[in-house]
C-alpha cells in the first residue's frame, strides 16, 4: 500500500458502550522455556479490549510480540510456552482457566483463525473441495453456501473442486481460507495474523475489502495483527503498538496517525516512506535494534528513544488513560 | 507418470544386468573351481577333470561362457547346477516361496506395528513414553541379528521346541499352515525386529515435521478434533517422505533372509544361495543373485508407483508442481 488513507475502514461503528466488549485481554503475558531454567519473555503487562464489530490492529516490528499474542488467544503456543494473565475474558469465560476440550470447542466455532501464509494453510495432497467438505460438511452443497462463497469472488474455485491448493493462486486460497474461518460457524472474533504479507499490493486490497465487508455483514470482531501501518490505517479503527513485548500504545487509528503520543509511535510514523515529502530530505530513520527490548525492566524503547533519561531505563512508565486510549510513556505523563 | 515409469523399469533392469555381469566374473575370478567340490575321485584325477570341464563349458574363453549365460538368461534359462545336475529354475522355484513368506511376514510383523507405534509416538513427543519407546528402538537397530538368533534359539527354542524347524524338520505352509507359521514366527520376528525400529523412528519424524506445518496449526484453529487432523492431514502428509524409507526396507527385508535362514535352518532362497557359493556352483549362485536383485528392484519400482497414489501432485506430471497463476 504506497497510498496511505487516514480513513478508517468503509463504515466505522461508531463509540461503543463498554458492555459490548467481545474480548477483554488483563495483564497478559507470555514466555518461552529456553532451556536449563532460563525463559524468554515474549509478551508481558498487554491489556486490551476489542469491542463488537470492531477492527482493533496490533502493530509492531518483528519480535514485538505480534503473533504470540494471537497464538496465546487460540492457546495454540507450544509447549515450552507459559501463558499467564489477570483474565482474558470472552464471551463471559476465562480462556485461560478453560479445559482444552471446551477450548476446542471455541475455536474455530466462536474464535476463528486467518492464517498468515495461505499458500501452505490447506493440505497439500487433498483436494481443495474435499477439504471444504471438512469444515463446511455437507452444507457445501447447498446453493446459498455456493453462491456465498461465489460473491467473495471464489467462483473459479469452486468451478475447480477437484484441484489441489498447490493449483490456486496465493489470493484465491486467502479467500477461501477467510471464507472457511467466517462462513463455516459465524464466528463473533477473528484472528488476523499478518494474513496479507505474502500476498501482493493489488491482492492485498482485495482481502482487506473481503475482511471489512465480512465484518460488516456478520458483525464480527477482528483482532488485526500487522507490521505494515499503511494496511493498519485502512482497515483499523482502533491500534495498540507493540515495542519489546509491551503495549506502549493504543489509540483510535485517526488519533494515531493525527497525534501520535509515544516517542516510538512518533518514530514509526515518521519512518513511514508514504509520509515523505521533498522538503524533509532524507527519510527518517530509528537508530539501533529491538534486540534485548523485551528483557528491559524499564521502558523497552528507552535505549533508543531520544527523550529518555535515567527513569526510562529503571521503571516502566505506568497506563496513561483507559481501555480504550493510553500510552505509557514518563514523557508524557510529565507532559500533563 | 507412463514415461516416469518407464524410466525406472529401464533402470531398474539396467542396474539387473551389472548385477548379472559383476556376479558373473567375480565368481570366475574367485580362487578355486566348482570341480574341487565334486567327488576325489573326480576331483583329483586330471583327465577327470578335463572331461568333467568340457562337459559344462568351463573349458571355454570366459566371455564366451559369459555371453552364453546371458542369452540363456534372456530366455529364461538360468543352466543347471554344476553340483547335482539339476535345473537351477526348479532349485529357485522350491526356495523362493518359503523366503518371500518369511520376509512377508517380517514386514508385516515390522511395519503395521512399527506405523501404530510411531504415529503414537508423535504426538507424544518428550512425554516419558517417548523417551522408553526411543530407548527400546536405538536398542533395537543396534541388536546384531546373528547375536538375537542365536539368543532365541537358546532361551526361546529350548523352552518351546515347536518354535524350531531343527526339531522335526521344516513344515512347508501348503502341507500345514499352523504349524509353518509356529516355526516361521521367530524367524519373522528376528528379521523384523530392526525394520520394525526404523519404521517407527521414520514416520515419528516425518509426522513431528508435518505437525508444525501451517496446514496442521489453521486445521486446529478452525477447532478439528486431534483424531480427524491426524487421520485427514497429518498421517496423510507424512506417509509421502516414509515411503522412501520403507521402499529400501522392504527390499532388504524380503531379499536379505541369508543369515537368519542359515541360523534357523529354514531352506529358503538365502540358504540355497549360501549353499551354491560354498560349492562354487555358478549357475545356482548367479540365479540366486539374479532373482535376489529382481525382488529387491521389483518391490522399489513397486514403491515407486505408490508414490502417485500417495502423493496426488506427482500424478499431474514428473516435474514438481507448476507455478501457481496469480489471481
Amino acid at each position: 500500500m504506497s497510498e496511505l488513507t487516514l480513513e478508517p475502514g468503509t463504515s466505522t461503528p461508531g463509540r461503543h458502550a463498554s458492555d459490548d466488549v467481545v474480548l477483554r485481554v488483563s495483564d497478559l503475558a507470555v514466555r518461552y522455556a529456553a532451556g536449563r531454567g532460563a525463559a524468554v519473555t515474549a509478551v508481558r503487562g498487554v491489556s486490551f479490549d476489542v469491542r463488537r464489530g470492531e477492527v482493533f490492529g496490533v502493530v509492531g516490528e518483528s519480535g514485538s510480540g505480534k503473533s504470540s499474542i494471537c497464538n496465546a488467544l487460540m492457546r495454540m503456543l507450544p509447549n515450552s510456552a507459559r501463558v499467564e494473565a489477570t483474565g482474558v475474558e470472552f464471551g463471559g469465560r476465562d480462556l485461560l482457566s478453560l479445559t482444552d476440550k471446551q477450548m476446542r470447542g471455541i475455536r474455530g466455532t466462536e474464535i476463528a483463525l486467518v492464517p498468515q501464509r495461505p499458500m501452505t494453510s490447506l493440505s497439500p495432497t487433498t483436494p481443495v473441495g474435499q477439504q471444504l467438505r471438512w469444515y463446511f460438511g455437507d452444507s457445501i452443497d447447498d446453493s446459498d453456501v455456493r453462491d456465498s462463497l461465489a460473491r467473495i469472488g471464489l467462483h473459479s474455485v469452486l468451478g475447480r473442486l477437484d484441484n489441489l491448493p498447490s493449483r490456486f493462486s496465493g489470493g484465491q486460497l486467502q479467500r477461501l481460507l477467510i471464507a472457511i474461518a467466517t462462513l463455516t460457524n459465524r464466528p463473533s472474533l477473528l484472528l488476523a495474523d499478518e494474513p496479507t504479507t505474502t500476498l501482493d499490493a493489488t491482492v492485498q486490497a482485495q482481502v482487506l475489502k473481503l475482511l471489512l465487508g465480512i465484518r460488516d455483514t456478520l458483525g464480527l470482531s477482528i483482532v488485526y495483527v500487522s507490521h505494515d501501518l499503511g494496511v493498519i490505517a485502512q482497515i483499523c479503527d482502533r491500534v495498540g503498538v507493540m515495542y519489546g513485548g509491551r503495549l506502549v500504545e493504543v489509540a483510535t487509528t485517526s488519533d494515531l496517525f493525527h497525534r501520535p503520543q509515544h516517542p516510538y509511535t512518533k518514530a514509526l510514523l515518521g519512518a513511514m516512506p508514504a509520509r515523505w515529502t521533498p522538503e524533509r530530505g532524507r527519510l527518517s530513520t530509528l537508530r539501533g535494534t529491538a534486540a534485548g527490548a523485551n528483557r528491559a525492566t524499564g521502558c523497552p524503547f528507552a535505549p533508543r528513544c531520544a527523550l529518555a533519561d535515567a527513569r526510562c531505563t529503571e521503571e516502566m512508565p505506568a497506563v496513561l488513560g483507559d481501555r480504550t486510549s493510553m500510552v505509557r510513556c514518563h514523557r508524557v505523563e510529565e507532559a500533563t | 507418470m507412463l514415461e516416469f515409469m518407464v524410466r525406472r523399469t529401464l533402470n531398474a533392469i539396467l542396474v539387473l544386468w551389472l548385477v548379472v555381469t559383476g556376479m558373473f566374473f567375480l565368481l570366475r575370478l574367485a580362487p578355486g573351481s566348482p570341480v574341487n567340490s565334486l567327488p576325489p575321485a573326480v576331483a583329483a584325477d586330471p583327465l577327470a577333470r578335463a572331461a568333467y570341464e568340457a562337459e559344462h563349458g568351463l573349458d571355454q574363453n570366459i566371455f564366451i561362457q559369459y555371453f552364453d549365460y546371458l542369452f540363456g538368461l534372456l530366455r529364461g534359462d538360468l543352466g543347471t547346477s554344476l553340483y547335482d545336475g539339476t535345473s537351477v529354475m526348479s532349485q529357485i522355484a522350491s526356495h523362493l516361496p518359503v523366503s518371500l513368506e518369511l520376509g512377508g511376514l517380517a514386514a508385516l510383523l515390522a511395519m503395521v506395528p512399527g506405523f501404530l507405534l510411531g504415529c503414537w509416538t508423535a504426538t507424544r513427543r518428550g512425554s516419558w513414553s517417548d523417551g522408553a519407546v526411543r530407548v527400546v528402538t536405538v536398542l533395537s537397530f543396534s541388536v546384531p541379528a546373528y547375536w538375537l538368533a542365536v539368543l532365541s534359539l537358546v532361551f526361546i527354542g529350548q523352552r518351546y521346541p515347536d518354535m524350531l524347524p531343527t526339531a522335526g524338520g521344516f513344515v512347508r505352509f501348503t502341507e500345514d499352515p499352523i504349524a509353518n507359521l509356529k516355526v516361521m514366527l521367530l524367524p519373522a520376528l528376528v528379521l523384523g525386529l530392526s525394520t520394525f525400529a526404523l519404521v517407527v523412528r521414520s514416520i515419528r519424524a516425518a509426522l513431528i515435521d508435518v505437525l508444525s506445518f501451517d496446514y496442521v496449526a489453521f486445521a486446529t484453529a478452525m477447532g478439528m478434533p486431534q483424531r480427524q487432523m491426524m487421520k485427514r492431514i497429518a498421517i496423510r502428509n507424512a506417509i509421502i517422505p516414509t515411503l522412501t524409507v520403507v521402499g529400501v526396507l522392504l527390499g532388504g527385508l524380503v531379499s536379505g533372509t541369508v543369515l537368519v535362514e542359515s541360523v534357523f535352518q529354514i531352506p529358503g532362497l538365502g540358504q540355497l544361495m549360501v549353499t551354491a557359493f560354498l560349492r562354487q556352483d555358478y549357475p545356482l549362485a548367479l540365479g540366486c543373485s539374479v532373482f535376489t536383485a529382481m525382488i529387491f528392484l521389483g518391490l522399489n519400482l513397486v514403491v515407486d508407483a505408490l508414490y502417485f497414489v500417495v502423493d496426488p501432485r506427482t500424478r499431474t506430471s514428473t516435474q514438481r508442481r507448476t507455478a501457481p497463476v496469480m489471481a
